[in-house]
């Protein structure tokens, strides 16, 4: 397994030379890889026919129980081939399809990273190792989808398919993560021998809620489907691998995959089938309403998918084969129509269904195999999908759920579907020959890959005991964990299922026939239901706030700034006052005879008429004032060589001022009467709050153990007497060191910045 | 002896700063020394890494004055990851420097305020002594200022002017809370301080003490809502600047409230770390809504720095074993990614002239090397998996998850979506978008090797980390036990 997962992804690293090189056949060389990963999963089919799986574990992140671990089913087989396969018909396809684009060898790089990411998600058995592999399918498709990428639409395409997938895949990751807190690991085997510890813990709903979300938004179930619709503006080989066959199945997969671990309890009943159901219908409802080729087959894409989601629901062993079986039909038959959209596209420049007709005449192969798609979309026997609709018709009538509203759906939806497929499958072909010019040369590679898909349809006829056997048995075996014989047969009596197959066809037909009398173009009702407008919105309303929000808080303006900072500080800080009352209020104003209280009311005098001065010389001088005033406490209380220091500083501090101030422009005062109030506000409660805490910091009892300790070992240990002096520099010499290097730096610093002036 | 080894990170900036003063006219000299010294500072700090994870913490008393009553350096898991880091980062940018810096800059002093700077940064790290911190912190600010200012383009001084205010309000509420917690304790050092601050037993003056801490390094780690001057002044010095600044200075502040808020205020933790936990989650969205409402390549980098300190703080906020190395982890994650990021935009400029997304585009087309170096960095930025960016977010979110703060998870995972946004943006305008500018100037790159040496070497890392990420979580792992069990590296500190 590991072989085809590296294979398939050295394919991807080595694409954009093998396209430098080999040009014109680089699609055929490169669906090589591939298709050997595809021989090879043939060549192993024996090991999961019989119900077994195998696994390769390599240990990687031990401590996190994630570890590289591949776990091959039924399950996978099924899925893996599908990749495999398809991953080489569109490699093919694309060699005729990407011929004069520019940048192909990006393209073919991203396609087969896909492939090897989803191939990655079908056979991984560790949650974590799964996520991996599934984002990066999100993350190639966003390559892929936005191939033309100078156009704005496909930007807008691919960004929105990224976000929304990506936004399901966080829910997902998140829901395993709540999986590992409860069961303490990722490994799917043990997590499905463990399923009962995971429901019944009070955390399955918000898992299980999660892991739903990722699910229906990478299967693009109502309403997070808009995504889906959207990346049609992908080139068409994407669209047909990834949005039918593959990566939109990667969450129908995952649902299959952990329906041991979480399925069969009744919320998980009853979303799923609810979302399903929905899905189905609006899906088919909103397909009839398109013109675009492409689009119709998106809708229905959309509406298969809800009616996979509907069937795991459902939850009984012949509703899983039925959607195992409807997995690989569906796959066949819409990858077909999409690849031969492209041709159509591609030949006649236009996907529009109702201009298109009569291409019979111009491009009859294409046309016979697009019938053929069409007929086993619908459902019409032979074809393989028959076999599903009919399963799918019994398992809807056999559930205890929603009584037959289920039934009635499915039928309202196949019947829109059909109609659809005609449309889409039938129409441009037949009618008035439209005024194209001779007849379109499609070459072998193109016709290749829709050829093999819409035989492949009608063929598998011939093998449905094999393919019973070895592919959807142990692949519906996987989910449900019994063994369950459900026989492909395509005659089960005359019974209800076969009746509502009838009225399929019936319906169908019946609207096909009178479509010019309903007109479904015109409805436009179902355009309006996009949701895609909510992801617009959100978008647009996230720019909105994240303007308004940054406007207010990164005005720009540094005295914002500094309010915000000082009023957060203010606040909580005043709030921790409150709550613990610490105001201590017992002020001691007894002074050490009446210098000192000349002394304060001087400091407290300059202090309050520096702020108020009119003038900036006063105000440095009467600043000064403080300085001093606070420098001969220091004398008061013992520490000369303090006050010495801060008589320097002061000095200094105003004399350089004094320098200065001749050279500054003349003060003025520009804060209106509110803004001054307001810094008044702030400034005062700032000042309160400070004070609060200094006396209350002061009124706490400090064990002056290091202080002791300098002065007791000053001279002793240190050889100093001056104990400031020997703190400087031998207790703390490092603290020295540091501001000795921040005043080399200031006066480099100021060096620097005098003398150069960079110009651009 | 090898304990002279945890000072060397100090010693060897200092030293080198001092001698580029003399070599500052000459550029090859002090290119070469800067390189050599870089190489230096990574080599002692592997060496100390080893011993540290060998024999524990390990603790140099400097001038051989024991705790409390002198200067400790403390080297444990933790502080010694982030040196090494220190010195990846400035490798990186010293080359990328080499190439990118105006001979202007070279010769009026760069070399040497880049290595004080690193200096201040080491020293942080490495401090067990609280007023030394700050004094560390000054010699960051002090460097950092010049260089952000250096050069006198137009819009530097604007933000340098910004950037030295705020910080000097940080750096007095540093002091003052210095005072106050040495009021109530007289202690300085941090191991002494988280025993005698038990003592204390008013829990009230200790939660004040705790918010001027807090507001101060919150300030400098650049949280809601103290971040301003981060956006104002990053996108103003050249990318070499930018990128060393959002690779180490911001990651300091985080630092210091890591070892303050695990070491001494933790005696009233639903108060203190309840928040930390919001100003995380507030963090965290109003950086990636700023980065949101930006055009400007460097604007939208400089934002999502404020928002990926969210993480960094959410893991301490949880101040559990899985939280703490989560943020650890995210520390490695997140220095590699942002300073990547800034390194191409610095490219970007250079080849296109401009850092503005709307004038931008076409360079996936012309330049699709860049365009993978780029895909690398957003996207682990983004958490893509299995990029280093994932596995730290997954760190991060099954923490919270862990602890029960699931509305915090949640916040974490819709800021990642955000941020993913974020990146397409960027990725859909500049890289993608058809290029309307072809007048611009559209120069040939010289001197590539400079300029893509940096992004090369650590966009290797960084798959490497995305691949080997057990080893590095391992390294996290054993970080935060020592941040958790608070009691040997008090302990080993105070010999007791």
């Amino acid at each position: 397994m590991t072989f085809i997962i590296i294979l398939i992804f050295s394919g991807a690293f080595l694409a954009p030379l093998i396209y430098r090189y080999l040009n014109k056949i680089s699609g055929w060389v490169l669906a090589l890889f591939p298709l050997s990963a595809f021989v090879y999963l043939i060549y192993n089919i024996d090991i999961t026919s019989n119900g077994g799986h195998f696994t390769e574990e390599f240990l990687w992140f031990e401590s996190l129980n994630v570890n590289i671990l591949f776990y091959v089913d039924g399950l996978s087989l099924l899925f893996g081939m599908i990749i495999t396969l398809f991953g080489a018909l569109i490699a093919i396809y694309s060699n005729a399809y990407m011929k004069k684009y520019e940048g192909v060898g990006k393209y073919y790089l991203w396609l087969l990273f896909f492939a090897g990411s989803m191939l990655g998600v079908v056979i991984s058995g560790n949650l974590i190792t799964l996520f991996v592999f599934w984002e990066l399918t999100s993350f190639s498709s966003f390559f892929l989808i936005g191939f033309f990428n100078e156009k704005e639409k496909s930007r807008y395409a691919a960004m929105q398919a990224l976000l929304v997938t990506c936004l399901g895949g966080l829910a997902l990751f998140a829901g395993f993560i709540f999986i590992y807190i409860i069961t303490g690991s990722f490994d799917l085997r043990y997590l499905i021998l463990h399923s009962d510890v995971v429901k019944s813990s009070p955390l399955y709903t918000i898992a299980l809620f999660l892991i739903l979300l990722g699910a229906f938004t990478k299967s693009a179930q109502v309403p997070f489907h808009f995504w889906l619709p959207n990346a049609m503006e992908a080139p068409a080989p994407v669209s047909a691998y990834l949005h039918s066959a593959t990566m939109v199945k990667a969450g129908v997969f995952l649902l299959m995959r952990l329906a041991p671990v979480l399925g069969d309890t009744d919320i998980w009943n009853i979303t799923l089938i609810s979302v399903g159901m929905t899905t189905m219908l609006l899906g088919a409802a909103m397909s009839v309403a398109q013109k675009d080729l492409k689009k119709i087959l998106a809708y229905t894409t959309i509406s298969a998918l809800g009616t996979l989601v509907l069937l795991i629901g459902i939850g009984t062993p012949l509703a899983y084969s039925a959607a195992v079986l409807f997995v690989l039909s569906h796959a066949l038959y819409k990858g077909s129509f999409f690849l031969i959209a492209g041709i159509v596209d591609k030949k006649t420049g236009s996907r529009d269904v109702e201009s298109l007709s009569g291409l019979y005449h111009y491009m009859p192969a294409v046309a016979v195999f697009s019938i053929l798609a069409a007929l086993s979309f619908s459902g019409f026997p032979p074809f393989i999908n028959f076999i599903s609709k009919e399963l799918s018709y019994k398992a809807s009538l056999d559930t205890q759920f929603y009584f037959i509203l289920i039934p009635i759906f499915l039928l309202a939806s196949n019947i829109l579907s059909m109609y659809s497929a005609l449309l889409a499958g039938l129409k441009p072909y037949l009618g008035i020959k439209s005024e194209y010019k001779e007849k379109y040369k499609i070459s072998f590679s193109f016709i290749l890959a829709p050829a093999l898909l819409s035989l492949g349809g009608i063929a598998a006829v011939f093998f449905t005991g094999i393919l019973d056997a070895n592919v959807i048995s142990p692949a519906a075996k996987s989910i449900f964990l019994v063994n369950t014989a459900v026989e492909m047969k395509y005659w089960y009596g005359f019974n209800t299922a076969f009746i509502l197959s009838l009225l399929t066809f019936a319906g169908g037909y019946f609207l096909y026939r009178y479509r010019d009398t309903f007109k479904f173009y015109n409805i436009v009702f179902v355009n309006r239901l996009a949701p895609s407008r909510i992801y617009d919105y959100l978008l647009s309303s996230i720019k909105l706030i994240s303007f308004r929000q940054t406007r207010i808080l990164q005005s720009g303006y540094l005295r914002y700034y500094i309010i915000i900072i000082i009023s957060f500080l203010s606040v909580t800080v005043a709030a921790v006052i409150i709550q613990g009352n610490i105001i201590n209020l017992t002020l001691d104003f007894r002074f050490e005879g009446i210098y000192e209280m000349v002394l304060f009311t001087g400091i407290m005098f300059s202090a309050i008429l520096a702020t108020i001065s009119k003038s900036r010389l006063s105000a440095v001088v009467l600043l000064g004032v403080v300085g001093y005033g606070v420098a001969v406490i220091f004398v008061l209380h013992g520490a000369p060589d303090l006050a010495i220091t801060q008589f320097t500083i002061e000095t200094l501090t105003v004399i350089i001022f004094v320098l200065i101030l001749y050279r500054l422009p003349k003060f003025s005062n520009i804060s209106d009467r509110n803004s001054k109030i307001r810094d008044w506000i702030i400034a005062s409660v700032f000042g309160i709050i400070m004070t609060i805490v200094t006396l209350a910091v002061v009124s706490t009892e400090m064990k002056p153990e290091t202080a002791n300790y300098y002065a007791e070992f000053s001279k002793l240990l240190a050889n100093g007497k001056n104990v400031v002096n020997v703190i400087l520099v031998d207790f703390r010499a490092l603290d020295t060191l540091g501001e000795i290097t921040v005043l080399a730096v200031a006066a480099l610093g100021i060096y620097g910045l005098l003398k150069l002036t960079v110009k651009k | 002896m090898i304990e002279f080894l945890i000072i060397l990170p100090v010693i060897i900036p200092f030293f080198t700063g001092a001698i580029l003063i003399a070599t500052m006219k000459s550029r090859e000299i002090s290119r070469t020394i800067s390189l050599a010294s870089a190489f230096l500072l990574l080599v002692s700090s592997l060496v100390l890494f080893a011993v540290v994870w060998i024999s524990g913490i390990k603790v140099l008393y400097v001038g051989s004055w024991k705790a409390p009553f002198g200067i400790s350096f403390i080297a444990d898991v933790f502080s010694v990851s982030m040196l090494i880091m220190t010195a990846v980062m400035l490798i990186t940018v010293t080359i990328y420097s080499f190439s990118s810096i105006d001979s202007g800059r070279e010769k009026y002093g760069f070399w040497v305020f880049l290595q004080f700077m690193i200096m201040g940064v080491c020293g942080s790290f490495l401090t067990g002594d609280i007023f030394n911190l700050f004094v560390w912190f000054e010699v960051m600010l002090m460097s950092s200022f010049v260089l952000i200012a250096l050069g006198n383009e137009k819009f530097q001084l604007e933000g340098a002017i910004k950037y030295v205010t705020i910080n000097v309000i940080s750096s007095v509420l540093f002091l003052s809370a210095v005072g106050i917690l040495y009021g109530m304790t007289g202690s300085l050092n941090m191991a002494d301080l988280a025993g005698k601050i038990k003592l204390v037993g008013n829990n009230y003056l200790i939660n004040i003490a705790a918010l001027f801490f807090l507001t101060s390094f919150g300030i400098k780690a650049a949280i809601f809502p103290l971040f301003f001057w981060l956006p104002a002044s990053y996108p103003t010095p050249p990318i070499p600047v930018t990128a060393i600044f959002s690779a180490l200075l911001t990651k300091v502040g985080v630092f210091a409230l890591i070892r303050v808020f695990t070491l001494v205020f933790t005696t009233d933790v639903s108060f203190t770390h309840g928040i930390i936990l919001a100003l995380a989650g507030l963090t965290m969205v109003t950086g990636v809504f700023g980065a949101a409402a930006q055009f400007e390549f460097r604007r939208i980098l400089a934002f999502h720095i404020v928002s990926q300190i969210g993480y960094l703080l959410l893991g301490l906020g949880l101040f559990t074993l899985n939280g703490l190395s989560a943020t650890v982890f995210f520390f490695f994650h997140i220095m590699l990614a942002k300073t990547n990021l800034f390194f191409i935009s610095g490219i970007v400029n250079r080849i296109y002239g401009t850092y503005d997304l709307n004038k931008l585009g076409g360079i996936y087309k012309n330049h699709p090397f860049i365009s993978i170096m780029f895909m690398i960095s957003a996207g682990s930025l983004a958490g893509i998996p299995p990029l280093p960016g994932f596995w730290a977010k997954l760190f991060v979110i099954k923490a919270a998850f862990e602890s029960h703060y699931y509305f915090l998870g949640a916040v974490a995972i819709i800021v990642s979506i955000l941020t993913l946004y974020s990146m397409l943006k960027i990725w859909n305008e500049a890289f993608w978008k058809k290029n309307e500018y072809h007048f611009t100037k559209q120069e040939k790159l010289t001197h590539r090797f400079g300029w893509y040496a940096p992004v090369v070497v650590i966009s290797v890392l960084m798959l490497l980390l995305s691949v080997f990420p057990e080893h590095i979580y391992l390294v996290a792992q054993k970080a935060s036990e020592q941040i958790i069990n608070s009691a040997e590296y008090i302990k080993i500190v105070i010999g007791k």
